[in-house]
């Protein structure tokens, strides 16, 4: 995976990782609002940050496959195929 | 060494076994320290603040500085 690709990819995960705490946090403190507004901020980054990521790299998800000419999803290497 | 008598009716006949020894834990612990008095446990709830950059929270497991705590445990045993 070149450098490029494997950090946009942990910018991704850092990011993700993130929300995947707050929900836990909020699970418990539903009317905390800073948090609540902490989770927006770090929601749309992510929005931004994987709109960036599969602009640039292809779907992550195959749910995100975009309307084009051919199915896009095949055509980054598959997980198994190690280096791009 | 004490054994619990094998039950001859699970055990082939032709097994040698006598049993399976008798361990410290198969008999009940009657003594004080098994037993105390009843407490209330208190966990305070944990307050937004200190939250790590993202990727420290990352790499450490948790996004808040209060929960990143040292932990020593290893094998299900204390070192």
């Amino acid at each position: 995976m070149s450098d490029n690709k494997c950090d946009a990819m942990k910018n991704l995960l850092e990011v993700s990782f993130a929300l995947d705490d707050l929900r836990l946090f909020l699970d418990t403190h539903p009317y905390e609002k800073e948090a609540i507004s902490c989770y927006q901020l770090y929601k749309d980054q992510r929005n931004k940050v994987l709109e960036e990521y599969e602009q640039t790299f292809g779907p992550i998800l195959s749910y995100n496959v975009n309307d084009e000419n051919q199915w896009t999803w095949v055509e980054s290497p598959w997980p198994w195929e190690g280096e791009v | 060494m004490d054994i619990y008598q094998a039950d001859l009716t699970i055990v082939p006949k032709d097994c040698e076994i006598q049993g399976i020894p008798k361990l410290p834990c198969d008999e009940p612990d009657t003594s004080e320290l098994s037993m105390p008095a009843l407490g209330m446990a208190y966990v305070p709830a944990q307050r937004f603040r200190e939250l790590y950059d993202l990727s420290t929270g990352f790499r450490t497991g948790t996004i808040f500085k209060e929960l990143d705590l040292p932990f020593y445990g290893i094998g299900g045993t204390l070192l």
